[in-house]
């Protein structure tokens, strides 16, 4: 009940014109992005990370909700006028909505879009704030083991997802985890990978890694088309500047985005990649802790009922997606 | 036959992961006292990044012969991109930010573009400076670099 109370009052924040401020500032952001073709609301989120860190966590969460919210609703937009989707959750909608567009119907297919998104936005959100107290009582009962078995699910979750690419994931992957162990070592006075260079000793930053996969690696994939994305590269790359006022971080981005480009030029999912750096130190961590409290003893991961349970997840993962392959569904571009 | 462009960025991957495994191997043994030391994750990881790069190297040594070369030509935009944007960080603080990002974008658009409409391109490099400035330094307050301090 407390909760519940808890979760009607913060309603109040939205009271306060500085946050009624960044939201609507967040929702006219995020549609931009996702209604031009090729600019994306995660880009958007990427490019305004940093200037997040001067908010207080109600104000950016509540920006940043309303960038995805709005980015997941504003690809409709081109999706409906002109047949393009501006972004991929927008390709159902090209389907109906354009159609609708040539019978003159644009108006009302664009509102259906937005009715649809508000709609669907609002159950799940709904349903998040429903189960968020239980699924954080869970969360308690999994430990040092668990966690290790729970980040290796989600890794080879991510992996075999691609599927008729797993080799090319297995290595993004790797190549994210090779990125997570640069720096110090989280458990021992130990630099790794640093070749002597003193910037490297903290590890590399969150910040160039996402802004060189997402925005910089966008520019050079979409060089030939766009002409509005000099002030985007010029942009992303002061933002990396600003998290650190350093211009490494800014040599950093352009390497990560360099990285990227020919990972994705190559069919290589970036988004595994990035996952395997996120994931890296945690995996880790946890490793060396479970073995460390059982003495070495690897069994440790099959004997602690948390950990069992997220080893017998993965393997029923690998089942249905590796060994029992589920049937090809035909592409949308091809549905007439 | 071995140097298609996709085989090239794999040998380049397989290169990058031997010489990771490799200075992996300088932090030491990957087990001490039953107790996993910092060598032994990057260990664990080399090898696997190996075995993925063998793995994809073979695929495609097997498939490359069967491949129709690309008719499409060769577009060089995203290497210059790169190199701008490599001169640009340099220039970022001995240039200051306005004649740094003022030369850059000039150099995005004209890249994106074409070589005609110089004088009009240089106005709009200017004005994105502006708007760019006035939205890092006025609005976010994010100290940029001028020359004047």
């Amino acid at each position: 009940m407390d909760f519940i109370i808890q979760v009607f009052s913060s309603f109040s924040l939205l009271l306060d014109p500085f946050n009624m401020t960044y939201v609507v500032m967040g929702f006219l952001i995020g549609t931009i992005f996702a209604a031009i073709p090729g600019l994306t609301a995660t880009l958007a989120m990427a490019l305004l990370l940093p200037l997040t860190y001067s908010l207080n966590v109600e104000t950016a969460l509540m920006a940043y909700a309303s960038i995805y919210m709005a980015g997941m609703c504003g690809g409709s937009i081109t999706a409906t006028t002109i047949n393009i989707p501006g972004a991929p959750s927008s390709m159902m909608t090209a389907l109906d909505g354009y159609p609708m567009q040539k019978q003159g119907k644009g108006a009302q297919a664009l509102g259906h879009a937005a009715l649809g998104s508000m709609f669907g936005g609002a159950v799940g959100a709904l349903l998040l704030i429903a189960v968020a107290p239980f699924v954080a009582e869970l969360s308690l009962l999994v430990k040092t083991t668990g966690k290790f078995s729970l980040l290796a699910f989600a890794i080879v979750v991510v992996v075999i997802a691609q599927r008729g690419r797993i080799p090319q994931a297995g290595l993004a992957a790797c190549i994210g985890l090779m990125l997570a162990t640069v720096g110090l070592d989280a458990m021992e006075p130990v630099t790794r990978f640093t070749y002597g260079y003193s910037n490297l000793t903290a590890g590399i930053d969150l910040m160039p890694v996402i802004i060189g996969t997402f925005a910089i690696a966008e520019v050079l994939s979409q060089a030939h088309s766009h002409t509005d994305l000099s002030a985007i590269t010029a942009a992303a790359d002061k933002v990396s500047y600003v998290a650190t006022y350093s211009t490494f971080q800014m040599f950093m981005a352009l390497a990560m985005g360099v990285l990227a480009f020919y990972l994705r030029r190559n069919g290589f999912p970036v988004i595994t990649m990035l996952l395997g750096y996120i994931l890296g130190p945690n995996l880790e961590e946890f490793l060396r802790r479970s073995l460390a409290l059982s003495n070495g003893d690897p069994t440790t991961f099959f004997t602690n009922p948390d950990s069992l349970f997220f080893v017998l997840l993965t393997l029923v993962f690998v089942y249905f997606l590796v060994i029992r392959k589920p049937a090809e569904i035909p592409a949308v571009g091809k549905a007439k | 036959m071995y140097f298609n462009r996709q085989l090239v960025f794999l040998y380049i991957i397989l290169a990058v992961s031997c010489g990771y495994l490799a200075s992996s191997q300088s932090l030491g043994s990957p087990i001490v006292d039953g107790g996993l030391t910092p060598a032994f994750f990057p260990m664990l990881v080399g090898c696997a990044a190996i075995l993925f790069a063998s793995m994809l190297i073979v695929q495609k040594l097997r498939t490359v012969q069967e491949e129709v070369p690309a008719t499409a030509p060769r577009t060089y935009i995203h290497l210059w991109v790169v190199v701008a944007i490599f001169f640009y960080v340099l220039a970022f603080k001995p240039l200051g930010y306005f004649l740094s990002s003022g030369l850059f974008v000039f150099a995005l658009i004209v890249l994106f573009s074409s070589f005609e409409k110089l004088p009009v391109k240089a106005a709009l490099a200017a004005v994105v400076t502006g708007v760019a400035y006035i939205m890092f330094q006025q609005l976010f307050g994010v100290r940029l670099p001028t020359l004047w301090g």
